[in-house]
């Protein structure tokens, strides 16, 4: 997979020799380098699959980069499951870690979308499929139609189900509603 | 590939086989040997330009009716939309029907309810479907057949007033919503069913049916109607 790598530490000589071994395992990863964590501003973090920072004990931590939003640098020691490189580490130890958290990165980029259906958009559904208009379901949840329409945009967006008796094939589906009460209407 | 009347019938059939049940509106048999579509044509007595138009809107999406292709009758492209109604009345449809019931009858207790409702989907859609083509068999194509009358015997007497096309145009749609619907409830929420043949089976048959009433309605969007239109027209013109 493409990797967008940070190599962080304050030394010049380990950083670029660090800098020079990844290069040589992987040609296609692009590489910035920093002096700091401090330095990674938000809207460059975005951008970054894998962190390597450097922090005084065993040598250089990884931190693989999990959530596009959130990242956590608490201790220097890789203690959260993280593999760490050792400066005494050779280029196949090195090219073994790498590929550890490369692979694991991979895993979470397979890992299925979530519709992310929730539960008041869950209850619109039940509320839809049991034959209510906008009107009578904005008055039992005390929303706007407004806000009403808006959710049904999100859900046949998120379902990808664009009709009535389709919602209500899946609020059937689904155990929103009992399967044997709707009339089904084309 | 290109279409013409001297393309071979059998290489266009083997690249492009969702011309198939073109074949059978037409009552073409296979066997088709190396006879090009022009000498199929004419030994099934099929107006050859009607066909290329026909089989071209199949195989080429972005395909526009020439203009001035107007030496063929109207009729013709009626009687091809009408025999393919009936077809999906008579063979299509209760095919997927009878799929569905055989699955709901050999499914497991707890699935029973589930399944029912999804054969009252279908049954729904069976309906809407079928309510629609009526409505083009007795009202626009009548409509459409009276404009030509009207044009070929230059009566004015004879101008026929329009049935409400919006209500024709606006179900288009929502049919084929209905059907990708149903497509996705069966791949993404149908609950755990043994017979998974059946099931496969079923959803084959939607998607041919799917692919095939699109072609069918863009014979009317953009053959049908646009001819029918020229008459309008001219008729308002003379």
């Amino acid at each position: 997979m493409a990797m967008n790598v940070a190599i962080v530490c304050p030394f010049n000589i380990l950083r670029s020799g660090l800098c020079e071994q990844v290069h040589q395992l992987f040609p296609d990863w692009v590489i910035q380098v920093y002096r700091y964590v401090e330095e990674i501003t938000p809207d460059k973090l975005k951008a970054i699959n894998c962190i390597m920072a450097w922090y005084s004990d065993p040598g250089i931590t990884f931190l693989a980069h999990r959530d596009k939003t959130h990242l956590t640098i608490t201790c220097g020691n890789g203690t959260v499951n993280q593999p760490t490189i050792d400066i005494y580490d050779t280029s196949e130890e090195l090219l073994h870690k790498l590929q550890t958290i490369t692979s694991g990165l991979q895993h979470l980029e397979d890992q299925p979308k979530n519709t992310g259906i929730s539960t008041r958009e869950k209850e619109i559904i039940r509320l839809v499929a049991l034959g209510k208009t906008n009107k009578e379901i904005a008055d039992e949840l005390f929303i706007s139609a407004h806000t009403v329409i808006t959710h049904r945009k999100n859900i046949s967006q998120k379902l990808g189900i664009k009709t009535i008796a389709g919602l209500t094939m899946y609020a059937l589906m689904q155990n929103l509603i009992p399967a044997d009460g709707q009339i089904i209407r084309i | 590939m290109r279409i013409d009347k001297r393309t071979r019938l059998a290489d266009l059939v083997l690249s492009s086989p969702q011309i198939l049940p073109v074949l059978t509106r037409f009552s073409i048999s296979l066997g088709l040997g190396e006879k090009t579509i022009e000498q199929i044509c004419s030994e099934n007595s099929i107006h050859l330009d009607f066909f290329l138009e026909v089989v071209r809107s199949y195989t080429q999406p972005e395909h526009r009716p020439e203009s001035g292709l107007d030496d063929f009758s109207i009729t013709l492209i009626i009687e091809y939309l009408r025999h393919s109604h009936f077809e999906y009345i008579k063979v299509s449809l209760p095919r997927i029907e009878s799929d569905i019931h055989h699955l709901i009858s050999h499914c497991r207790p707890e699935n029973k309810s589930k399944l029912s409702r999804l054969g009252d989907y279908f049954e729904a859609y069976r309906e809407a479907l079928v309510s629609h083509f009526r409505l083009e068999d007795e009202v626009l194509f009548p409509y459409a057949e009276n404009l030509e009358n009207a044009i070929t015997t230059r009566s004015q007497a004879k101008i026929p007033t329009p049935p409400e096309k919006k209500l024709l145009e606006s179900q288009h749609e929502h049919l084929e919503n209905s059907l990708t619907d149903l497509k996705n409830i069966i791949v993404r929420y149908l609950p755990p069913i043994r017979d998974q043949h059946t099931c496969m089976n079923i959803l084959h048959q939607l998607f041919e049916m799917e692919k095939d009433l699109a072609d069918h309605s863009r014979i009317e969007d953009m053959v049908l109607l646009p001819r029918m239109k020229k008459y309008e027209q001219k008729l308002a013109s003379q």
